[in-house]
């Protein structure tokens, strides 16, 4: 227990304080200046002091080797009694007789520090931490567990490394926690989180990503999201099988242990305020081309392929190109009017901490408010732009209500508030693909005679209205809002039971949370008009009037609304026994059972089965014993219960064991122990369980009595309509666990108390995944399909294996060169690679190249490119490629046809044609480094992540289409085949008016390298009295081979909400 | 040791709370069984076995894929555009099967319904039997040889015991008895209410038809396409028939005429209502043949011709709404459905006779000179033709009979810039210059609600052509023209005979060309004209390429009245496309499936 914990391991008297603190770092350094008290505060308790003549008055601030202040520590003058300890800041300030007197620093788990005051007035001391301690403890499942006897891959988190510009905490996993692979999709305000998964992937079912658990409960990732650091106590990552079989139904794919901060027995409350303004613009903006250039190529597209739809005339390309009347000839940059080039943020942090021996208390409100990048309309009287707010408040008590019995209760309010347009932001990011710039502008002038907005439109289109899409309509045409709350309560009660025997505790936890969200939506329709017929002046330079029709039947404009509801409410019951005891000072016991169980029920339920509560129940347990802390082993188990299946296959039961070795504790090594002041080896072995899919009751039947297409009419009147049964599944009672079997060795290193080192190497081999039937032919008539119906039958088995295997590994070095001066050095790096061993689909003994094993997970499944083709000729001499109707011409993607398993080569070009791309689009690859230096009262820190071994695939964003005069994006204008460009390597190939599936489909012409490494953070810090003032970028600039968009949100069309480029300046203030 | 036990409680208190934790879903959960619990249930269970029968009046994949019309809204399956892996509109093979087991579910079933009277249950049972060889039958038409299914298969059936192809005879004579065993238990006629589900007379029909298609070119001892190919691939035996074998026409004469006895004493007539201009109503067609052919089975209340019908509802986006003119102020009425000039072609003169044959009528050179209609212009080729042609192409300056304002008919227009021409739309116009007027009823009305009537799967005209058909191959001539003449007698057109008469000899052959060319005119826009070109292995020649149409470009008269290919990529690989793909998952996980050739 490094940072700021004042409290010492004892292993027969309860301490409470231990638990909820925790321990907070392994690995770290970089700016904990931030978080969460880093200021020079003033002041300081004082011990007794002996008033003496010519006396010295010295100050200093105290942090471990992270920056972080250490809380607690003793400063005594060397041969004196007069000595102080250091604040909740870290602070002190001590008088010492002369400048000759020497200062001994001392606490609990670091290596003490002797100081000569000399004539400094200001002292400040960093601490190493003595990496032989045996005091310090970790979060581990269920409780903690001395450090020094852990043998599973368990992380703790740096809290104050966790930097976020965007209200999400988790877009700071990357590269920060060692073992986590995580990608920011999305930079919409509210929806930005990010993707991440404990060691990659290991399964292809649905259940990929980790558990969550927050002060002891199932949570899910908003609630983690909307933790400000300044509330996280204590932050750990379970990564290995000894560290999750604990939490056997749902630990397989790794566990997030988040507690939050608790009071403190304290004289005097510490308040600690923090305000940030933020600006956050796209990293990227998407470019389209401009009205002229559209039109030629919409007309350069039409003739590509002799369709006869009807060009755009040279008139309207002339009077467009003169701008000669935004109306008759408009030429309208959608993406421009749509979206502002950036928006503010706001972000607040109140957090009062104190306490006496009996009660403590931790009290936090957090604000956040973020504007999203949609313009605001100029026609309404309310905002299409969005805006998210939100409040969370965290209270924490404990009282000690006897000497053996301690009550604590927590209560969280999570409230937010969601304005917005009534289409989502990606919708918005999407439709503005559908305006061209010239069929027709944003809207025309009002008309006196009529009083609704003349929207702009262009007749033919089969959809919305027989209008084509005013995409700035659809955004504006309406607003919504969301309000959602998570309220959650516990109470927990821990009784030392050391009267029955010493070491034993009881602890008993219940908790209550309820979810709710209310959305109400307000929609109008529109008027869409276009222009019928205009008019010339008598030379031809203008336009002298225009007549503006009206397109479809008149709409009334007032608005309408909807609403929906969503919700649930959980609740959790955990009894638990705790033992701890040290027999013969060398034999370290602890043991551990526990039971839980759990009960969420949806608040509005859309099906029967929805509307049966979700349970879970199970017993794990655990057992250490260390020798003289050099020889180590633990073992666990879950037996753990799940809804999921058949009574008789409801139970799995999931042990582990580890051993560990910590070689630098042996006689042996002790002359080493200079160089190598720890060195331990870590190995354990075990079996996690997951019961968990989207779908919930896999073994059961479904069936839906009376269904819509199930359904015939008879009679002479046509009137006698009966509907039959529909099969949603087939019942399955032999379906069970899917189990995972996870392999972990790992070795820590700490070198001259100044570099930590700790790799991992695992392997995870999940078997019975759940996965429906996929090799049930069609003649046996289980899921028949037709062209407007697909009665998918599901039959679920566990039909899939998946082996993950790979390392992660973290490094910390500091060094202080003076007083002034201190740098400190990280890194991190986390390898994942995943693929399919088993999987229910049919052999594919003709085409093997079609089956998913030994594919990654989320391969793509695409066509090879060859090029383009030159001519006509080549056509004909080439095989058929029979993917899409269209007739292939000069300039369309030509495929390479693929062997088959004999070797030999069909004579078309189709479906069997494909092949799976190397990586998904979950990188395997997630690497972050960085250094903080910190000078006098600045402090400078920069930080860089990157992500490797990701391929992603572009789709969605080609112009024009059957239905759709869709946009052209400014990078196929640049480089596309044509007759008069006929590169058959062109960025784009030939144009087409209609979907051409041909050079649309998934292919390697459209796969691209998602690797990058981005400047994630850079940071200056000013310190004064009692604030700290900074100034912070993130996702400052990014390097990668893709060019288009954010190579982070992954494949698709790029038209989404952009990931946001942000500068944050902020202030920091402690008052006591 | 107190201690111990102390701890033993606490512990044991923990877990006292619920044993049955776990047990959630209540045994009041709809189960399989539920299906057919009381006599209601089974119904709905049957009528979710007919609910596989594909919609017949589809415009996307059922009329769609005819070759009587054209359009863009749906091309891959005319272009050819299919395969094992991408199967577009052509997923019989899922949806039959699935149907397929459905019935044996049925069947399995129905014995256990309580309180349930054992003749419905007899009936039930006959149906799902008639619906199996229904679906089989269908299967065979498509796809050939196929997989006969004679059992419900269980879940985990292991892949060594999936069904493989069978020989196509096998395949006829298991469908055929199953049509006998149906027969044996359905009714001469269904209630007014279960009107639309099969008869006796349905099943001796469909029985019919099943040995029309057997007896067939494409069926009947096809060495041309399947010598090499289409062979078990365990046993290596030819799956497709490869010797010409007479009889099987000799069955389906019989069976013809069988089916025609069973239909006559049920009851089922042709049609011949008479037009009522008194009654306000429908005043047009004014003509009574004209009014025959229109209303046949858009009739609902007096129609008896119907022998087998698809009794569901029109929807928004079915037939109708496809096929009529566009109104110039909005609505429903989409015009999509445009006959090819092959189709307009194919109707006879006024004399009864092919328009390239009467000797009295204009030379081919001027089939697209303007000439007067009903004092419009309009061309040669729309002049002096047969009246099925007026009551079932809309032609331009021709007459259309619906509801628009107060208008009971209206004149078509195609020329680019005229109301129903192709003006600037994208889609949604007439490709060729014609439209459909057959199927839709008088009384449509774009805004109105549509006015549905049952779809013929199978009525008595198609059977006479049937027993027309297998007269003509098993020599029976004057059989054959008796049958001929019941159609054209009811729909206006001179006698065989007659018409023939000094034009050229009614030996064997000229008969086949005469109940062939019958059948496409008579049976026009009935979804039957592609797979009769398919039997008789005249695919590739009928929708090979694209299909022609006038120049719906063209502004004036001299530019529209003009011969023009419609560019929507018809192909027909030969002998490929004859038979369907099968999927590719089921080849790929039945080893004793072989694919069809060329696929």
């Amino acid at each position: 227990m490094k940072k700021g914990s004042t409290t010492k391991r004892n292993s027969t008297t309860f301490d409470f304080q231990r638990k909820l603190k925790g321990k907070v770092i392994l690995m770290t350094i970089v700016s904990a200046l931030l978080f969460p008290v880093t200021i020079m505060a003033s002041t300081a308790t004082s011990g007794p002091e002996s008033v003496q003549q010519a006396s010295i008055k010295i100050t200093g601030l105290v942090t471990d080797s992270g920056g972080t202040p250490l809380i607690g520590v003793t400063i005594v003058e060397k041969g004196t009694t007069n000595g102080v300890v250091t604040d909740i800041d870290g602070r002190y300030t001590i008088t010492v007789k002369s400048s000759s007197s020497e200062l001994v620093f001392s606490y609990i788990g670091y290596t003490a520090v002797t100081e000569q005051a000399g004539n400094r007035k200001e002292l400040n001391i960093r601490m190493t931490e003595d990496s032989t301690s045996l005091e310090e403890v970790v979060v581990v499942g269920f409780g903690q567990q001395a450090k020094v006897s852990v043998v599973g891959s368990i992380q703790s988190v740096d809290v104050g490394a966790l930097k976020t510009p965007s209200s999400n905490l988790s877009t700071s996993f990357a590269g920060q926690l060692a073992g986590v692979i995580a990608v920011q999709r999305s930079g919409e305000p509210g929806a930005d989180g990010a993707d991440f998964w404990i060691r990659g992937i290991s399964t292809f079912g649905s259940m990929k990503s980790p558990l969550i658990v927050i002060d002891g409960v199932k949570a899910s990732t908003a609630e983690l999201n909307a933790l400000d650091p300044e509330m996280i106590g204590s932050f750990s990552i379970l990564k290995d099988a000894t560290a999750t079989a604990l939490y056997g139904s749902r630990g397989a794919n790794g566990v997030m242990i988040v507690n939050t901060k608790s009071g403190r027995d304290l004289d005097k409350a510490i308040v600690n305020v923090r305000v940030e303004s933020s600006y956050t613009a796209p990293t990227k903006v998407t470019k389209f081309v401009d009205g002229v250039t559209y039109m030629q190529m919409f007309n350069e597209a039409v003739t590509a392929r002799n369709l006869g739809d009807k060009l755009y005339s040279q008139e309207k390309i002339d009077g467009t190109r003169n701008n000669l009347d935004p109306y008759v000839f408009p030429n309208v940059n959608w993406y421009d009017e749509m979206f502002k080039s950036g928006a503010m943020a706001t972000n607040a942090n109140l957090s009062i901490r104190g306490g006496s021996k009996k009660l403590d208390y931790f009290s936090s409100v957090s604000f956040n408010q973020d504007q999203g990048i949609l313009r605001n309309n100029k026609e309404f009287s309310y905002d299409s732009d969005l805006s998210v707010q939100r409040y969370v408040i965290q209270n924490n008590f404990n009282y000690q209500v006897t000497p053996t019995t301690k009550v604590s209760a927590k209560l969280n309010a999570n409230l937010r508030e969601y304005k917005g347009s009534r289409m989502s932001a990606s919708d918005a990011f999407r439709y503005s693909v559908y305006g061209n710039p010239v069929d027709f502008p944003i809207r025309f002038p009002d008309d006196p005679e009529i009083n609704y907005i003349r929207w702009g439109g262009k007749s033919g289109s089969r959809y919305y209205n027989e209008s084509f899409i005013n995409p700035y309509v659809e955004m504006v045409r309406g607003y919504k809002n969301t309000f959602e709350s998570i309220i959650s309560g516990s109470f927990d009660v821990i009784q030392d039971l050391h009267f029955i025997t010493p070491g034993l505790s009881l602890n008993g936890l219940f908790s209550f949370k309820n979810w709710s969200q209310t959305e109400v939506s307000r929609t109008a329709s529109n008027n869409a008009f276009e222009v019928s017929d205009y008019t010339w002046n008598a030379d031809r330079t203008a336009i002298e009037s225009y007549t503006a029709k009206r397109i479809a039947k008149e709409q009334d404009t007032q608005l309408s609304y909807s609403y929906g509801m969503n919700g649930n409410r959980q609740i959790y019951i955990q009894g638990m026994l705790n033992y701890e005891r040290t027999f013969a000072s060398k034999n370290y016991v602890t043991g551990m059972l526990v039971y839980t169980q759990e009960e969420i029920q949806t608040n509005k339920p859309e099906t029967f089965l929805a509307s049966l509560p979700q349970r879970k129940q199970g017993i794990s347990g655990r057992l250490t014993y260390s020798y003289d802390y050099k020889y180590l082993l633990e073992a666990n188990f879950g037996y753990n219960g799940s809804e999921n299946f058949a009574p008789k296959n409801r139970w799995g039961f999931f042990p582990s064991v580890g051993v560990g070795y910590i070689v630098s504790r042996e006689k042996f090594f002790e002359p080493l122990n200079k160089v190598v002041s720890n060195l331990k080896l870590r190995a354990t072995l075990g079996m996690v369980g997951n019961s968990d899919d989207a779908t919930r009751f896999m073994y059961l039947g479904q069936i839906e009595l009376q269904n819509g297409n199930m359904s015939y009419t008879t009679g002479v009147q046509q009137n006698y309509g009966l509907s039959g049964p529909a099969y949603t599944r087939f019942s399955n009672p032999n379906l069970t666990w899917e189990v995972g079997r996870k392999i972990n060795l790992g070795l820590d290193l700490n070198l001259w108390n100044r570099l930590d080192f700790t790799v991992d190497l695992f392997q995870d081999y999940r078997k019975n995944i759940f996965l429906t039937r996929q090799s049930v032919p069609d003649i046996l008539g289980f899921s028949p399909r037709n062209i407007w119906w697909n009665q998918t039958t599901q039959i679920f088995g566990n039909l899939g294996e998946v082996e993950n295997k790979g390392m992660d590994m973290s490094m910390d070095y500091f060094h202080e060169f003076n007083h002034d001066l201190k740098m400190s050095f990280k890194g991190t790096f986390t390898w994942a690679t995943n693929k399919i061993l088993d999987y229910d689909e049919p052999d594919f003994q003709q085409y093997p190249n079609l089956s998913r094993v030994g594919h990654p997970v989320g391969a793509h499944l695409m066509y090879v490119a060859d090029r383009l083709f030159i001519d006509e000729a080549e056509i004909n001499n080439s095989l058929p490629q029979n993917i899409s109707g269209i007739t292939i011409r000069p300039g369309d993607i030509k495929y390479k046809n693929i062997a088959d398993a004999d070797g030999k080569y069909d004579n078309q070009i189709d479906a069997n044609d494909r092949i799976y791309s190397k990586y998904s689009q979950t990188p395997e690859i997630i690497y972050g480094f960085g250094t903080s230096a910190f000078y006098k009262k600045f402090d400078f820190s920069i930080f860089f992540q990157g992500a490797a071994r990701t391929q992603i695939m572009m789709s969605g964003f080609h112009p024009f289409g059957n239905d759709e005069t869709r946009n052209i994006l400014k990078f196929i204008s640049d480089d596309y085949w044509s007759e008069s460009n006929p590169n058959i390597y062109a960025a784009y190939p030939r144009l087409s008016k209609l979907d051409n599936d041909n050079n649309t489909a998934a292919s390697t012409y459209w796969l691209r390298d998602g690797s990058f490494l981005k400047l994630k953070n850079a940071e200056i810090g000013y310190n004064l009295k009692l604030m700290r003032i900074y100034l912070r970028g993130t996702n400052l600039f990014t390097i990668s081979k893709f060019k288009h968009w954010d190579p982070e949100q992954g494949g698709g069309s790029g038209l989404s909400y952009p990931t946001q480029r942000v500068i944050n300046l902020g202030v920091q203030f402690t008052f006591r | 040791m107190k201690k111990y036990i102390q701890i033993l409680m606490i512990v044991a208190l923990l877990f006292t709370y619920s044993c049955n934790y776990l047990d959630i879903v209540p045994d009041e959960t709809a189960t399989e069984e539920d299906a057919f619990a009381d006599r209601y249930a089974a119904e709905r269970y049957l009528y979710s076995c007919y609910a596989f029968i594909p919609q017949e009046a589809n415009v996307f994949y059922m009329l769609g894929s005819t070759g009587d019309w054209a359009t863009l809204m749906e091309v891959a399956s005319m272009q050819g555009n299919y395969s094992p892996s991408n199967l577009s509109y052509y997923t019989f093979w899922s949806s039959f099967y699935g149907g397929i087991k459905r019935c044996y579910i049925l069947l399995d079933n129905i014995d256990g319904v309580p309180r349930m009277d054992e003749e419905t249950k007899e009936l039930y049972k006959a149906e799902a039997r008639f619906l199996l060889a229904y679906f089989h039958f269908f299967l065979l038409k498509a796809y050939g040889p196929i997989p006969i299914i004679e059992k419900n298969f269980a879940m985990d059936t292991p892949n060594s015991d999936y069904p493989g192809r069978r020989i196509f005879d096998e395949c006829v004579k298991w469908i055929s008895d199953m049509y006998d065993m149906a027969y044996m238990d359905l009714p001469e006629r269904q209630a007014t209410t279960y009107y639309g589900r099969a008869t006796r007379a349905t099943a001796k029909a469909m029985k019919a038809k099943l040995w029309l298609y057997t007896a067939s070119p494409l069926f009947n001892g096809n060495g041309e396409f399947y010598a090499d190919e289409l062979k078990d691939p365990e046993t290596g035996t030819p799956l497709m028939p490869l010797q010409y074998d007479q009889s099987k026409w000799e069955k389906a004469y019989t069976y013809a005429l069988e089916a025609v006895n069973e239909a006559h004493s049920a009851g089922i007539s042709l049609y011949m209502g008479n037009p009522d201009p008194g009654s306000g109503n429908y005043p047009y067609p004014s003509d009574v043949n004209q009014w025959r052919a229109r209303m046949n089975f858009v009739d609902r209340a007096n129609t008896n011709e119907l022998i087998f019908a698809d009794t569901r509802n029109d929807g928004f986006y079915g037939y109708q709404n496809n096929a009529a003119p566009r109104e110039a102020s909005g609505g429903n009425a989409w015009q999509n459905v445009a006959p090819t000039l092959e189709a307009v072609k194919r109707f006879y003169t006024e004399r009864g006779l092919p328009i390239d044959e009467d000797p009295a009528y204009f030379s081919e050179g001027d089939y697209f000179q303007l000439g007067q209609y009903e004092g419009q212009t309009t061309c040669n080729l729309h002049l002096h033709r047969e009246p099925r042609f007026y009551a079932w192409i809309s032609f331009h300056n021709g007459w259309y009979e619906l509801m628009r304002g107060n208008d009971k008919r209206i004149r078509t227009l195609f020329r680019k810039n005229d109301v129903h021409g192709k003006q600037s739309y994208g889609r949604n116009y007439s490709m060729t210059g014609y439209l459909a007027k057959k199927g839709v009823h008088p009384g449509y009305n774009a805004n109105g609600s549509i006015i549905n009537y049952p779809f013929p799967i199978m009525r008595l005209a198609e059977l006479y052509l049937i027993v027309a058909e297998a007269a003509v191959e098993t020599n029976n001539l004057s059989v054959a023209i008796e049958y001929l003449d019941k159609v054209r007698v009811r729909s206006g057109v001179p006698k065989v005979e007659t018409a023939w008469e000094g034009v050229a000899t009614l030996n064997q052959v000229k008969l086949r060309q005469i109940v062939h060319q019958e059948r496409g005119i008579e049976l026009f826009m009935e979804g039957h004209s592609l797979w009769d070109h398919k039997r008789w292995k005249t695919a590739h020649l009928y929708v090979g390429s694209n299909p022609k149409g006038l120049n719906v470009d063209g502004v004036t008269d001299a530019e529209f009245f003009r011969e023009a290919e419609v560019l929507v990529g018809w192909k027909f690989a030969s002998p490929k496309n004859y038979l369907l793909p099968i999927p590719q998952k089921d080849v790929d996980v039945n080893a004793k499936l072989s694919q069809n050739p060329g696929y």
